[in-house]
């Protein structure tokens, strides 16, 4: 007994024509008898005269395809064609949204047909919706076919290729890299800061440089260092450096400035001429005398004598002090000789006299002063 | 035997007849999400009383467990990541299928409209004239703009692409053509499977 089954849609109509296997021998007069062997299978289009139609190849092939093309319409994303097909049918996109079906004819051998002519069907989406409501409601019908039914599953993320093309995926990292590595090579060429050395050296190097400027008075100031923004230029007095340095560096620094005192005078000694003149000499000895005792009101805290060798220049001033004992380096504080010191502000001229007197500090609070080498 | 507390709430049947996708963490994708999103605005552009609808199928269809109020709406459509108050929390399996669950079956009841409105569209583009001819047709576009740009995060990238009217319609247009699907026998499952292409391992 031959089943007619027909699914009709406003633009579509699929009509399927079987056997059923069912001999009616349970007794029941089914209404629907289940057709479970396909014979001929048709579907027409409205608006087109030309009609596909199959056997049972062509309907499997025609629901997975339109199955397969309306899950990629729903989603975008491309499905695979599965693999085997005879892709007797093919459903595709076209142009002005039209979805192009491709139906390729292929008779089996025993009929001897020819290969038919592909036919080409161009749908609008609304005879698409109709065609694939058509097929939905085939597999929903379990009296037909059973075996062909819905199956739907998601595209896995290995089949979908990549939306973009690979060189404008790869552009943005392929910038980043290439600006790292310009910017690497650009900063490479900044040198490495230098490290100044600590002003504490230099200013070493300015007093010895300073110390032996006396030697050469016409030697510019600026030989001194040159990074001690400290000193005037225009002081360039090796007494005047050491006095600065005496003010500007705490006292902790006084063996250095006890070292360069006694250098310069020394030189300061060596090199000016001594004033011999008695009467003069004894002047001048009463004259530090006086000033000394005057200038010297602490009460001493050393137990012995402290005795310096003071220079005194012409017109009573002191131009500088040595230390001739070592009680005398350490208390040189308790004495007023280094507040009494005259400061000229030019370089003193060498060949100005000088006056050298033994001057002895008692503990018990008394000034000695005499001439260095002895009255005349 | 005494029981203490009230009978857990079974998960409504309907919503197994929607297989759960092999989904690495039981949540929606991104796409899903927005692809959810999209589709109830272009059922709220079609009808007037789309928002209200909503919820009143909601509750026909026995899910109102999971879309409790129109904020609980409101908060799962929220999820869409385009949106302006974008909710950062995932949107469950659950949750997902009841939404397409309601969007389905409002489109049904549309189906003659958004029938209409298809073949109105096929036959403009046919004879190449503008869209305005068809009233509904227009006025559906014209809705769907509005919402979508009242809802939207204008900042984000994948709004950025819809800033002149002629993308936003054609997007508008995308979504009718999805609809019509929806309202078929099997809208419901191929919708619900075709949110998951390209995004199960």
């Amino acid at each position: 007994m031959t089943i007619k089954r027909q699914y009709s849609l406003p633009n579509c109509t699929l009509v399927l024509e079987g056997l059923t296997s069912d001999d009616g021998s349970a007794g029941q007069a089914t209404a629907r008898p289940l057709m479970s062997v396909l014979v001929n299978s048709e579907c027409r289009f409205v608006g087109h005269e030309k009609a596909l139609s199959g056997g049972r190849d062509f309907l499997e092939s025609l629901v997975v395809a339109v199955s397969r093309y309306a899950q990629e319409f729903l989603s975008g994303v491309r499905h695979p064609e599965p693999r085997g097909s005879q892709a007797l049918v093919q459903l595709r996109e076209a142009e002005n949204r039209l979805h192009r079906l491709t139906f390729r004819p292929q008779t089996n051998g025993q009929n001897h047909h020819v290969q038919g002519e592909p036919i080409q069907i161009d749908l609008t989406t609304v005879q698409l919706f109709d065609l694939v409501e058509a097929v939905d409601q085939f597999f929903a019908d379990t009296q037909t076919l059973p075996d062909l039914a819905l199956r739907l599953a998601p595209v896995s993320k290995k089949h979908i290729a990549a939306q973009e093309p690979i060189a404008k995926r790869v552009l943005p990292a392929a910038v980043g890299v290439s600006s790292l590595a310009i910017a690497a090579i650009a900063l490479f060429f900044i040198p490495i800061p230098e490290r100044r050395p600590e002003p504490v050296p230099q200013r070493e190097s300015e007093q010895s440089t300073g110390s032996s400027s006396t030697t050469a008075p016409s030697s510019p100031p600026g030989v001194e260092g040159p990074g001690n923004n400290q000193v005037n230029a225009v002081q360039s007095t090796t007494d005047q450096a050491d006095v600065d340095q005496a003010d500007t560096e705490p006292s902790g620094a006084e063996p250095s400035e006890v070292a360069t005192d006694r250098e310069d005078l020394e030189v300061l000694l060596g090199s000016a001429p001594p004033i011999t003149d008695g009467e003069e000499i004894r002047q001048l000895n009463r004259q530090l005398r006086d000033r000394i005792n005057e200038a010297w009101d602490a009460t001493p805290t050393f137990d012995e004598d402290l005795v310096y060798r003071v220079g005194v220049a012409a017109d009573g001033e002191i131009v500088g002090y040595k230390y001739d004992n070592d009680a005398a380096l350490e208390y040189v504080q308790e004495t007023p000789l280094p507040d009494l010191r005259y400061l000229p502000n030019e370089q003193i001229p060498n060949t100005e006299p000088i006056g050298q007197f033994r001057v002895v500090f008692t503990p018990g609070g008394v000034v000695e002063v005499s001439p260095w080498d002895g009255y005349p | 035997m005494q029981v203490h507390s009230p009978p857990a709430e079974s998960t409504p049947l309907i919503l197994d007849s929607l297989p759960d996708p092999p989904m690495v963490d039981g949540t929606c994708p991104r796409r899903a999400r927005l692809q959810i999103d999209l589709i109830l605005l272009a059922i709220e552009a079609l009808d007037l009383g789309g928002s209200e609808a909503l919820l009143t199928v909601a509750k026909e269809l026995g899910l109102q467990g999971i879309v409790k109020n129109r904020v609980s709406l409101w908060r799962l459509r929220s999820t869409n990541p385009l949106r302006r108050y974008g909710q950062r929390r995932s949107l469950d399996l659950v949750e997902a299928k009841a939404l397409v669950l309601i969007a389905c079956h409002l489109a049904r009841r549309l189906t003659v409209l958004v029938r209409q409105l298809s073949l109105a569209y096929q036959q403009l583009t046919e004879k190449q004239l503008s869209l305005e001819h068809h009233f509904r047709l227009s006025d559906y576009l014209e809705r769907f703009r509005a919402h979508f740009r009242a809802r939207m995060n204008p900042r984000r990238a994948g709004v950025i692409a819809y800033s002149t009217d002629e993308k936003l319609n054609e997007l508008a247009l995308s979504l009718l053509e999805q609809l019509l699907f929806c309202t078929g026998t099997a809208g419901v499952q191929r919708f619900w499977s075709s949110l998951f292409d390209g995004e199960v391992a």
